[in-house]
């Protein structure tokens, strides 16, 4: 069953067709969260809460994006909210960097993938959000100006300087 | 912004596939613009590693869903509340108007009206509503 088949069921209340909606695209959901938010747990709360949203507003979404593109939009708007609330996503990133031992648990000898994270972490919200849908996700400027409501013009500066200061950490950090 | 800038600039938008300003090979060619560019690429490859799911955590989407249902439930019952309130308000009070300007005699004759008329309304509706419902 494709995709705009399982939103018209979705729409019309069909749990299970929402169900397999969410599940196909959990892993780009989940991976897009955690590059975001660089913490397993918050990652986690913010997946939960996108989805609830997502079947709340099942009936708003119009299919000419595609679902994961909305999930994202959610996720972003989210995530932009637990910021605003918590007002410390600076905060959260040092705290992603004191609780080191505890992500070094998790990634036990994984370095590079730490560093990596802790680089993309020191990078501002918006910036970040700009590189990792780019980046990981290969989405064009004009879809990544819609997911953060903003002009292409400040997408792409905002690429451009993100990798630029990505490429210089990654030097300094003697990773290359 | 500098040329070098631009030209970074543009190296990046070409690395991502997207539209960039043509820039003529001689000026690319210079040592510091291929140095950035293997650079970009090398430093692509390093964040890669991120695509690892080393993370593993489990969501109950089921579950999310019957929740959300719940939550719209809630949230259409609050509404045909308040738009049952809002309607009676103005019912009742274009009623309660219409008595004072015209009198009193047309409430007896509005309740013989509609104690007549409503029954033939009411339960055909409620048959169609329910053949409807079991089709």
């Amino acid at each position: 069953m494709d995709e705009l088949e399982l939103i018209n069921k979705a729409k019309d209340g069909n749990k299970s067709a929402l169900n397999s909606l969410l599940q196909d695209n959990f892993d780009i959901l989940k991976g897009y969260t955690v590059k975001m938010v660089g913490n397993p747990h918050l990652a986690q709360d913010i997946v939960q809460d996108t989805m609830l949203k997502a079947v709340i507003n099942i009936n708003k979404f119009e299919p000419r994006a595609k679902f994961s593109t909305w999930l994202i939009k959610i996720a972003t708007n989210v995530y932009k909210d637990y910021l605003r609330k918590n007002r410390s996503y600076e905060l959260l990133d040092e705290n992603f960097i004191d609780k080191g031992h505890e992500v070094e648990d998790i990634v036990m000898s994984n370095y590079e993938y730490k560093e990596i994270m802790k680089i993309i972490l020191k990078l501002p919200y918006e910036k970040r959000a700009v590189f990792v849908l780019k980046h990981y996700y290969g989405y064009k400027y004009e879809e990544i100006s819609e997911i953060k409501d903003c002009p292409i013009g400040t997408v792409r500066s905002r690429l451009h300087n993100a990798v630029k200061y990505l490429m210089k950490e990654i030097e300094r950090k003697e990773i290359i | 912004m500098k040329d070098s800038d631009k030209i970074k600039n543009s190296l990046i938008d070409e690395f991502y596939n997207e539209p960039h300003e043509k820039i003529s090979e001689s000026i690319v060619c210079s040592e510091a613009d291929l140095e950035f560019k293997s650079k970009l690429k090398l430093a692509s490859n390093k964040m890669d590693v991120l695509d690892e799911d080393i993370f593993d955590f489990h969501i109950d989407t089921l579950s999310i869903i019957e929740q959300g249902e719940q939550i719209r439930e809630v949230r259409k019952s609050k509404k045909e509340f308040i738009l049952f309130i809002l309607s009676s308000i103005i019912i009742l009070s274009l009623f309660a108007i219409s008595i004072i300007k015209i009198g009193f005699n047309l409430l007896i004759i509005s309740q013989i009206i509609i104690i007549t008329i409503a029954p033939w309304i009411v339960i055909p509706a409620l048959v169609m509503k329910k053949r409807g419902s079991e089709a």
